[in-house]
């Protein structure tokens, strides 16, 4: 195993969303967005979360960033916790991770010149000189695919695409060890996509990058992903190789996630998948033992009562009192 | 073919536009037979959406409009030729339609009750007792949960995937002969998104209704629909059954697509990318419009529009390879 780059321990993100209306009836609701996760994140390797939509995967890709703190937990990054970090060592972590987001078009700021938001981390980490800085935003533009003529164009000239090649570029422009990739490709067409993730995993090995992939499309996952953890309402609920979770998934919820996506190929049309029935229930008041056990047939009054623990090595686990064989 | 029950002959739908003339639908032929599902799938911009808004006479106004040449056949009418107070007896009654987006297309201030009742109401005079209880029974034919309390309930106190129930129960309540189905499950959850289909399957296997089915995802595709037509740039280029189309892509933009395709039932090494991006409609290159990315492009794809050809039965490719 390589040596873990970040990990988070019982990690917990709680909102507040109690009616702060003076006439309201005095009750707490609390969303656990993220609670209780550990996490290892490897070198050099892509590390996916996945999950349906409110199932905190975000909000766990921010955590480990520290984009937003946590309620509880800690994250080790190369033996420092991020959470209290101060000064000159804060700052190297913010070069050291960073962030792609969904949206290209809501994540570039539309005033700005492709130069100027590539440029701007490099100027915030102290490289004032122009002329330098601009040598280094055409050699990120080549480096992401886009033509480096393009460097005085504003971000509504650009494709969906492109766009998301200036999320790549602006991401790398410090040399970061950790990228968070939050639905990276969702938004793209499938060619684009392709085009995307080609790039992304080329990157990572010529700049040994380690990508923290957050995304709902389990296909893209297993094209991109070394380790898969899958997500349940602020839960991990099982972790695994993806060849081996894919193959033979432990939890229930992981099969009826697995058999929901549509496979490319009508001669698999009549293949037996299961249903999963119902919808997601609230994260304010999830239900108590296993939160998936409302919508799990083979739920039975131990589900109910006790929280099923994650079980295995670091390999891969599985959180489920009776998990397929 | 004499089962079809909607004929697209030539369509063109065209923008005017500061720029210039935008053909987002450009010349597509295709049918719709009943009890089938036929695919409609493309990548965004490739005019899928507004070959539907054809179709329904929804194309916007005054910037688009529907050349005089195309014809859309139903039921011994030419829908393009229609006056839209004709139209709108068929729009909703006989052609209905379930949108992507189910939140932006049910009416926020009326209960799901009401709306249900009202193509009811409205197209076949139906009294308010009657009404309500033929709603009541499409919410259960779509297998909403207690149905009754949700017929007084609103759009925002309904999850996304009750919501898209309660738009495929609207889409059925006049028991139409043909539903378009706009990306009607790409805003769902997997989970959510395979009850859909299955659902969707089901009442379509009841009532015999012809579906046209708009989505950009091939999985979808494979798993649910009968005959596809690929769009790529406002024109077909490959029309086939859905075993045909994934057995054998031939234009090499399907094929392209196809092995762009991360694969949830199998590993890959390396995806095949498609190079470049789609063109402007504005200013269209001449001959094939996907000369520039295509990886078999000869010289006589840049010069002259390929021709249409049949490379077995049921089975059209747009393209110069196979002539």
């Amino acid at each position: 195993m390589a040596e873990t780059l970040l990990s988070g321990k019982g990690l917990k993100k709680y909102y507040d969303v109690s009616a702060k209306n003076l006439f309201a009836k005095k009750k707490s609701d609390v969303v656990k967005a993220v609670d209780g996760i550990d996490i290892n994140i490897p070198k050099g390797k892509t590390i996916a979360l996945v999950g349906e939509s409110g199932c905190g995967k975000s909000t766990l890709g921010r955590l480990l960033i520290h984009l937003i703190e946590p309620t509880e937990g800690e994250a080790l990054f190369e033996g420092k916790d991020i959470y209290h970090l101060k000064g000159r060592d804060e700052k190297a972590f913010r070069k050291d991770a960073s962030i792609i987001f969904q949206d290209p078009y809501a994540s570039l700021n539309p005033r700005m010149k492709v130069k100027d938001l590539i440029g701007e981390p490099l100027l915030t980490h102290g490289m004032k000189d122009s002329k330098e800085r601009y040598a280094k935003v055409a050699e990120l533009m080549s480096i992401s695919g886009l033509k480096t003529e393009y460097a005085n164009r504003y971000p509504h000239q650009f494709s969906g695409g492109q766009r998301q090649r200036i999320g790549i570029a602006r991401a790398l422009a410090l040399n970061p060890k950790l990228i968070v990739c939050d639905e990276a490709v969702s938004a793209l067409d499938v060619s684009i996509q392709a085009q995307i993730l080609n790039l992304l995993k080329s990157l990572q090995r010529a700049y040994d990058l380690t990508y923290l992939f957050i995304s709902h499309d389990l296909s893209v996952v297993r094209y991109i992903s070394d380790v898969v953890y899958v997500m349940y309402l602020g839960k991990i609920v099982e972790y695994g190789d993806p060849k081996t979770l894919y193959a033979s998934p432990k939890h229930p919820y992981t099969r009826f996630l697995l058999d929901a996506v549509p496979i490319p190929d009508p001669s698999q049309k009549n293949r037996t998948k299961m249903i999963v029935e119902g919808d997601i229930p609230s994260a304010i008041n999830p239900p108590s033992g296993c939160r998936f056990r409302t919508r799990c047939p083979q739920a039975v009054e131990k589900c109910a009562a006790e929280e099923p623990k994650l079980v295995g090595d670091t390999v891969s686990a599985c959180a489920c009192h009776f998990p397929l064989v | 073919m004499s089962d079809a029950i909607l004929e697209i002959k030539n369509l063109k739908t065209y923008f005017k536009t500061r720029k210039g003339l935008n053909p987002a639908v450009d010349g597509i032929s295709f049918n719709i037979e009943a009890g089938k599902i036929t695919a409609l799938v493309g990548e965004s911009g490739s005019g899928k959406s507004m070959t539907a808004m054809s179709i329904l006479g929804l194309v916007p106004q005054p910037a688009g409009k529907i050349m005089p040449e195309s014809e859309i056949w139903f039921e011994d009418q030419d829908l393009t030729k229609l006056s839209e107070r004709t139209l709108a007896k068929i729009r909703g009654n006989e052609i209905s339609m379930i949108f992507q987006e189910p939140m932006t297309s049910l009416n926020p201030v009326y209960t799901i009750g009401k709306q249900l009742m009202e193509p009811l109401r409205i197209h076949q005079k139906m009294s308010k007792a009657d009404a309500r209880a033929l709603a009541l029974k499409y919410l259960e034919m779509v297998r909403v949960p207690d149905p009754e309390r949700r017929m007084s309930s609103y759009p925002h106190q309904l999850s996304g995937g009750l919501r898209q129930r309660v738009m495929i129960a609207m889409a059925m309540v006049c028991k139409p002969k043909v539903i378009i189905a706009d990306e009607p499950t790409t805003a769902l959850d997997v989970t959510i998104q395979a009850q859909i289909l299955k659902l969707l399957k089901d009442v379509q296997e009841q009532l015999n209704t012809a579906i046209l089915f708009i989505t950009h995802d091939l999985g979808v595709v494979a798993e649910l629909c009968d005959d596809v037509c690929v769009m790529y740039a406002g024109q077909i280029v490959e029309k086939a059954t859905v075993e045909m189309l994934f057995e054998n892509p031939s234009h090499p933009y399907t094929a392209g697509l196809l092995k762009s395709l991360p694969r949830v039932d199998d590993d890959v090494d390396m995806l095949y990318s498609i190079e470049g991006m789609v063109p402007n409609l504005i200013n269209i290159p001449e001959g094939c419009r996907f000369a520039s990315r295509c990886p078999k492009a000869m010289e006589k794809c840049r010069e002259k529009e390929p021709p249409k050809v049949m490379i077995e039965t049921g089975h059209e490719v747009h393209c110069w390879l196979y002539e």
